[in-house]
């Protein structure tokens, strides 16, 4: 699940990481950003995401650069950029396959 | 009417997740909104009866205090935080039915994986608890079928009961936690195979045994903690015991030994809530065979032991297994009086100064062991008056 190993990432896995791509980010931003993005198609329960920026910070994707109260600020790391390209690769090259056959 | 915080058993396993949140929602529904838990209790405090759909999000560590970013997610997404349920997993609430907390099977099924993990890491915890208070109350006695069988009274006083309820309640909460593991592993499976979500029947038999195995710990925690402070001895002077001694029988020509350990000027008490008092005393003449290895069968002394059940019947039943140690036919019965309801004589054949003496009355029950040269049942007025003093 999301790596190399682990399979290609979930919608989900995918907007995160995308939402960092720019800037910095906190929680509420990303929920924001994923359903702006998306127009509401991709959702994203606190849950979800929740557990995904732990993972994420596990996994070394992401770091934290901020804690203020409540909110805690992340940045994507070298490896994040890296997981997330391949990821649009992959995505690329399936829709490269599917044109090629319309 | 001032309505109060109500306590309940779950009715399923601690580690059932949509088991707690549908009966977290009942209890909504019936005006018990969920305040927090205690131990194996949970705690509702009084309210209008809701709608609610509760969600218990599995804790990335074990809550020591709450994380303020997951509060922060729950509440900008409409949820309440109502508080933590056995620092295992936070649990939210929306009056929303169709709010969804978790929008990503495969995310849920990484963070069930990764709680299941800790719970089994979790098991090498419960197993060294197991340890530590099974072996506090053991005594290889315990599981001897003979011993058990034939001196049952005698192991109740010693550690046996509290022994047994560590044992019960013990098994019972890892049962409970295998069942609650198996609960949590099924759970993950249903999300990861996009399964309908069904309570396993294990999950309600677990939160069943956790139930009873409420009552044994509590009181062996009651126990433990009474015996870590005190030790449940209470030793008092002999002085003022109104212990029978080796002197007041033997008259001012008794000689005793300078071991303390053999002349005691104490009298050995303990009492503890799960066992029975017991007292001992002992006193032995001053005698060259100490130290020197020889036999301390011929040095007059007098030894008393003393054990106070809860039930007389078991007092009768200890008098019994003192006397069997020495054959039932050595044994005299002597005819109850001075308020003792059973008087046992032993007089040793080849050395008639030797004898036993094994009184019993109500729960209270003494087995005297004597070496000297006056006849003991002369002092039982007062060894019956030593009874009654206690």
């Amino acid at each position: 699940m999301g790596g190399k190993d682990r399979g290609p990432l979930t919608e989900p896995m995918f907007y995160v990481l995308m939402s960092f791509l720019k800037r910095d980010m906190c929680g509420t931003e990303i929920t924001e950003f994923v359903a702006r993005k998306t127009r509401d198609r991709v959702r994203l329960g606190p849950g979800t995401l929740y557990t995904l920026l732990g993972k994420f910070q596990e996994e070394g994707l992401i770091q934290e650069t901020e804690v203020d109260g409540r909110k805690r600020t992340y940045r994507l790391t070298g490896k994040g950029r890296a997981v997330f390209q391949e990821e649009l690769d992959r995505l690329r090259a399936c829709l490269n396959d599917a044109e090629e056959e319309i | 009417m001032k309505q109060h915080t109500a306590v309940r058993f779950p009715p399923v396993s601690g580690y059932d997740i949509p088991g707690l949140e549908r009966w977290l929602q009942r209890m909504a529904a019936r005006g018990m909104q969920f305040s927090m838990t205690l131990g194996p209790f949970t705690l509702f405090l009084p309210a209008e009866p809701t709608s609610l759909r509760i969600h218990l999000e599995p804790a990335r560590t074990k809550i020591a205090e709450d994380d303020p970013e997951i509060i922060g997610l729950y509440e900008s997404a409409g949820w309440t935080h109502l508080g933590d349920f056995r620092k295992n997993f936070y649990v939210f609430a929306t009056p929303e039915p169709d709010a969804q907390a978790h929008t990503d099977p495969q995310v849920l099924s990484y963070a069930l994986r990764r709680f299941f993990r800790q719970k089994l890491l979790g098991g090498a915890g419960l197993a060294l608890l197991n340890f530590l208070i099974l072996s506090f109350f053991y005594s290889s006695r315990f599981t001897d079928p003979t011993y058990l069988r034939f001196y049952w009274a005698e192991l109740l006083a010693g550690d046996l009961l509290p022994w047994l309820l560590a044992l019960q309640g013990m098994g019972l909460t890892d049962l409970s936690y295998l069942l609650g593991l198996f609960s949590l592993w099924k759970f993950r499976r249903q999300i990861r195979h996009d399964l309908p979500i069904t309570t396993p029947p294990a999950s309600r038999l677990a939160g069943v045994l956790s139930a009873l195995a409420v009552l044994p710990l509590v009181l062996v925690a009651a126990e433990f903690t009474f015996r870590y402070f005190t030790h449940g001895y209470f030793p008092y002077d002999l002085a003022g015991s109104g212990f029978v001694t080796m002197a007041e029988i033997e008259g001012p020509e008794f000689r005793p030994t300078g071991d303390t350990m053999y002349n005691m000027d104490y009298i050995s008490h303990g009492d503890s809530p799960l066992t029975p008092e017991n007292w001992y005393y002992q006193q032995w003449e001053s005698n060259r065979v100490f130290g020197s290895g020889g036999s301390l069968a011929d040095i007059p002394h007098l030894e008393i032991n003393i054990t106070r059940y809860l039930l007389p019947a078991v007092a009768e039943r200890r008098a019994w297994e003192w006397r069997s140690w020495g054959g039932h036919e050595d044994y005299q019965a002597l005819e109850p009086a001075h308020g003792l309801e059973e008087i046992w004589y032993y007089q040793n054949e080849r050395n008639p100064g030797f004898c036993y003496l094994i009184l019993r009355k109500g729960g209270l029950v003494m087995r005297v062991e004597y070496e000297g040269s006056k006849d003991l049942t002369q002092f039982l007025p007062r060894f019956a008056q030593m009874l009654d003093t206690l």
